[in-house]
């Protein structure tokens, strides 16, 4: 098989090879790593006889989880991502590092046990540290096509680890299994690092986050407050799952400290049992449990391992009761069950668990699973460890009292998951009745099909179809697909039949030909061009010769859709037959011709058409221009993006060619940062800022953040404008100084303004009073932005509404919500600013004493900067004129240096 | 010499600026044209599609639907705002009445200026939305006295 054949096979793209074999690296090292740990702290805590001390184990893992929790939670708001991933794997590395040297502790089974609670907190944060670096570097498409090779990878390397802790135990020791997990994670490090090099954007900037973020890391007690039923049955239930976790955990160990002794002897053993076990596990993903997935309701599958552990449980009771010696039967049982729970719960149980958020909002979905992940494990893990510190309270602490314990709970947790499930299906019904799902993200199981889509689909509504068709139609049967785009394909209406038709093309059903053949004569021309591009994608090179005679009886618009399919679908036979005479007219000397040229190429949207584009985007006249930067948004070829910028710094068309360079997305950041360096002026310079703006992507955010303190007051409302816009928060201490700065700024400016209009000038001149207040009105929709940038536009948003309200309660509520949630400094910064107005003029002069009474234009200069607008410099300078006051001498140098048309106009007219 | 703080003083009597602040309104002033007519000269077609704004500056000009005179218009006065924001056909020719001199915004350099100054839609957007509403009120007032 040759190199492209492999990506092919594996899914991969080119430019994706180095990040993710790097990833693949990192991610492989890392499970070594922690296969490694694992094995050697259980086998030092069975072999120390440490199994007694589980229940503090658990309760100091569960409170060291919510710290730590919470610590990475804060810094992941305040570090970039490539430092936080870093100080992760260098704690775990640590760690290993110092568990190596336990054996020169003297009470080496206390220190083991707070090791052990250690390696709980570790294996969160190693978890933690690889969805967080995957989930920047992948989107959610990658993520589906790469993540099952990683989590293979992942898979084989726990396995390696676990069957190669026998041989290291063997010819070195026990200790020298954590030196070898330090190695594994230092080179997971390395690979780390290959990665952040590769992708600097994505590492490197600041971690940004909205309010839901501050929600995710806010107190662990809010699980008491939430009011989502669904959310809390859920939470409740993810719950009972770490508590039987840990009760099977602790019965299992137990059992295996009864039964083995020696180091050895435990590292075989759990050396063999867990690589079997991973192999299971691995086997079973790639084959059963899709298959599962597809056949089961998501309700039906969280059941599954409840159920298992139920019917295990019972039978580990029963040997209990009724056998005499039940030693091995005992370890046999718990043993399955621990080997069931590990493969269940990985490959099934949490997958379809996590599923069961999808048909939330983004918001409730994030709760969700920050309620299942963050939330429930550490709280999990101390009731586990207060159930069995209350056992050992009462002297009930037996093996017999923990497996009545499991059972009860595992009673528990099939009575919520009934509850769930049942909830789940009706959150879904009724979801798809209101077509309040707009997204695939929902995979349905035949069994969901059967049951909530036909009851949904019953009605023959288009619309109700379409819907259908469009949430739910890769999961259904073929034949129920085809009827259904057939009953859509014979639909009058043009705005159905355009959605079907996406639709045929989306599924591939090559049944659909005639009905795309029979649409191709709409007279409604989008429908009949994307029945045109459906039957040429069917027919391919058969296409030439089908619609020739339509082509040549067409005009227009009709003729040009007819002539971009065929040179779209019908390759080396449609580029023979009409390429030439489209590159024909791409240099024709008729401007309608070049006009049509660049239409068709847009319409056809291949990248080969780069030459014939680059031409017409330079064409002499404006409208070919026009039409040839539309038709750079389909091609996208990145040789264009610099004749795009020269458009942009032309001027003419620089709003279409703008619009343009930004649908390029990340091919279009290096050139920006290019042009950004050269020295524009700063006209030019914001509008290539703003193109910035409208990436919203980590790289072209960073731009915008370093012009923060530009000191061209336009620049840095562009500046700020674009990331509030972009509906980002930032974070990290370098953006919060920024932040701080233009606080500062703005709380100085707001000074200024206000002893403006106490000073007589204004008192006289209405102009000049109304330009200063609404210049303040100016100045509250920025600090608000500014704060917007650091608490989120979220918030702002809210705030800006309720002042807008002509409600007075609603803007008393804004000013409280900026109260609770600002910090105490930004609040004093912030809040004057929004709450002014005439009637607070007077408490602000009481609070300023020392306000200068004689103010005037030089007061708008504090400090060498400039804290006005140009209109409002600009009339000041006109009310001097018309009062014949004279200008200070030393103002007339700084009016000059802000190049102001307007203000140069009224100082030349003076002078 | 044009005056771009003049400029601004006479887009306040356009509807449309009335409520934006004058600093918002020097970015509009800087894409201003000026233009002048002679006596007679019909600038605007009924029929044709807008792409212009006109503030009359000095002079008289007369709104007509081919002889039939709408209305006269003097210094200050508006020509075509909505034009501003969507191409629609004129539904009226307008004349110059003496020698006039206009103010004139294109439509495509207005649309260049909004993406530029996104808080200027805003602006614009919040403005017309009181109109909405004010028309609204208007047409409740009218039912309630039928």
């Amino acid at each position: 098989m040759t190199y492209s054949g492999v990506l092919r096979f594996f899914q991969i793209k080119g430019a994706e090879v180095p990040t993710f074999l790097n990833m693949l690296g990192h991610s492989f090292f890392n499970a070594l790593a922690i296969a490694f740990s694992f094995t050697a702290i259980n086998v030092l805590l069975v072999e120390m006889n440490g199994i007694e001390n589980l229940p503090y184990i658990y309760l100091l893992g569960g409170f060291l989880m919510l710290i730590t929790g919470r610590i990475y939670s804060s810094l992941e708001s305040s570090l970039p991502p490539q430092r936080l991933f870093t100080l992760v794997l260098l704690f775990c590395m640590g760690w290993a590092i110092v568990a190596r040297s336990a054996d020169l502790v003297q009470n080496t089974l206390l220190f083991v046990s707070f090791l052990y609670a250690l390696y709980l907190v570790i294996y969160q944060l190693s978890n933690l540290e690889f969805w967080g670096v995957a989930s920047l570097l992948y989107d959610v498409r990658q993520s589906k096509r790469l993540f099952g090779m990683l989590t293979t990878g992942e898979s084989v390397a726990k396995i390696l680890g676990y069957m190669a802790t026998p041989l290291i135990v063997t010819w070195f020791s026990v200790y020298d299994l954590f030196l070898c997990a330090a190695v594994a994670f230092l080179i997971s490090l390395f690979f780390f690092y290959r990665l952040a090099r590769l992708n600097k954007e994505g590492l490197k900037v600041a971690h940004h986050h909205d309010e839901d973020h501050e929600k995710k890391s806010g107190s662990w007690l809010s699980v008491f407050r939430i009011s989502d039923p669904f959310l809390r049955i859920t939470g409740l239930f993810a719950l009972l799952a770490v508590l039987v976790y840990y009760f099977v955990h602790y019965t299992f160990l137990n059992r295996v400290e009864v039964h083995f002794r020696e180091a050895e002897e435990l590292a075989y053993f759990f050396g063999l049992f867990f690589s079997f076990g991973t192999f299971l596990n691995l086997a079973n993903r790639l084959l059963v449990f899709n298959r599962l997935f597809k056949m089961l309701r998501i309700g039906n599958m969280i059941l599954i391992l409840p159920a298992f552990l139920a019917a295990f449980t019972l039978a580990g009771l029963v040997g209990m009761v009724f056998i005499e010696d039940p030693l091995y039967y005992m370890l046999w049982v718990f043993g399955l069950i621990m080997l069931f729970d590990e493969i269940l719960r990985s490959s099934l149980h949490l997958p379809s668990f996590f599923v069961l958020f999808q048909p939330l909002s983004k918001h409730k979905r994030l709760e969700g699973h920050t309620l299942a992940k963050g939330r429930m494990e550490p709280l999990g893990m101390l009731m586990a460890g207060g159930v069995m510190l209350a056992l050992i309270w009462f002297g009930v602490f037996t093996i017999q009292s923990i497996i009545v314990c499991l059972a009860v709970a595992v009673i528990l947790w099939i009575l919520i998951g009934v509850k769930v499930s049942g909830m789940y299906g009706e959150l879904v019904r009724f979801m798809l009745k209101n077509r309040l799902l707009t997204s695939r993200n929902l995979d349905f199981s035949k069994e969901e099909l059967g049951a909530i889509g036909g009851e949904v689909s019953a009605s023959t509504d288009p619309v109700n179809l379409l819907y259908r068709l469009k949430v739910m139609g890769p999961s259904l049967p073929d034949q129920e697909r085809k009827d259904m785009l057939v009953r859509l394909l014979s639909d009058e209406n043009p705005l159905i039949l355009k959605e079907a038709l996406a639709l045929a093309g989306e599924f591939r059903d090559e049944r659909m030909v005639p009905y795309a053949r029979e649409l191709a004569a709409h007279e409604n021309l989008e429908v009949s061009s994307k029945a045109v591009f459906l039957l040429c994608s069917f027919l391919e090179d058969d296409a030439v010769e089908e619609l020739e005679e339509d082509i040549r009886q067409s005009t227009g618009e009709r003729k040009e859709q007819l002539v971009a399919a065929v040179l779209k679908y019908s390759g080396i036979v449609g580029a023979t037959t009409y390429g030439s005479a489209l590159m024909g007219k791409a240099r024709s000397g008729t401007i309608e011709d070049r006009i049509t040229a660049a239409r068709v190429i847009g319409l056809v949207g291949l990248r080969d058409y780069y030459h014939p584009l680059a031409k017409l985007l330079r064409d002499s006249d404006r409208e070919v221009r026009r039409a040839a930067i539309a038709a750079t948004a389909t091609v996208k070829n990145e040789k264009l993006i610099p004749i795009l910028f020269e458009i942009v710094i032309s001027g003419d068309l620089f709003r279409e060619a703008s619009r343009a360079i930004a649908s390029f997305g990340k091919e279009a950041i290096p050139h920006l940062v290019m042009e950004l360096k050269k020295s524009y002026d700063n006209r030019i310079h914001q509008r290539l800022l703003k193109i910035a703006g409208h990436i919203h992507l980590p790289g072209s955010l960073r731009m915008l953040v370093s012009e923060l303190l530009a000191t061209d007051p336009g620049t840095r409302s562009v500046a700020i404008s674009g990331i509030y816009y972009s509906g980002e928060s930032i974070s990290g201490a370098e953006v919060r100084d920024k932040v701080d700065h233009l606080l500062d700024l703005e709380s100085r400016y707001f000074d200024v303004l206000v002893a403006q209009l106490l000073y007589s000038l204004a008192e006289d001149d209405d102009r000049l009073r109304r330009s200063l207040l609404s210049e303040l009105d100016l100045q509250r929709d920025r600090v608000l932005k500014i704060a917007g940038l650091w608490y989120g536009r979220k918030l702002i948003q809210r705030v800006s509404d309720n002042l807008r309200s002509a409600d007075r309660n609603l803007a008393v509520n804004a000013i409280e919500l900026l109260e609770n949630r600002l910090v105490r400094r930004d609040a004093a910064r912030v809040i004057p600013v929004v709450e002014f107005s005439l009637e607070t003029l007077y408490d602000w002069k009481k609070s300023h004493h020392n306000y200068k009474k004689d103010q005037g234009i030089e007061a708008l200069f504090p400090n060498g900067c400039v804290c006005a607008s140009e209109w409002l410099i600009a009339l000041m300078v006109r009310i001097y004129r018309e009062r014949d006051i004279e200008l200070p001498r030393d103002i007339i140098p700084r009016l000059e240096e802000i190049e102001s048309e307007a203000v140069m106009a009224e100082l030349n007219a003076k002078n | 010499m044009e005056f771009l703080i003049d400029k601004v003083f006479s887009l306040k009597a356009v509807s449309v600026f009335e409520k934006l602040p004058e600093a918002s309104l020097l970015d509009v002033a800087r894409i201003m044209d000026y233009d002048e007519f002679k006596k007679g000269v019909e600038f605007i077609r009924k029929g044709e599609m807008a792409g212009e704004m006109y503030i009359v500056k000095s002079g008289e000009v007369k709104v007509h639907d081919g002889e039939h005179l709408l209305a006269k218009l003097g210094p200050g006065e508006i020509v075509g705002e909505l034009a501003l924001l969507t191409p629609i056909p004129r539904t009226a020719s307008v004349s110059a009445l003496s020698d006039v001199v206009v103010y004139k915004i294109g439509r495509e350099h207005f649309l260049d200026l909004l993406y530029e100054k996104p808080e200027l839609m805003n602006e614009i957007i919040e403005v017309l939305i009181q109109r909405i509403i004010a028309l609204n009120d208007e047409i409740k007032k009218l039912k309630s006295g039928q």
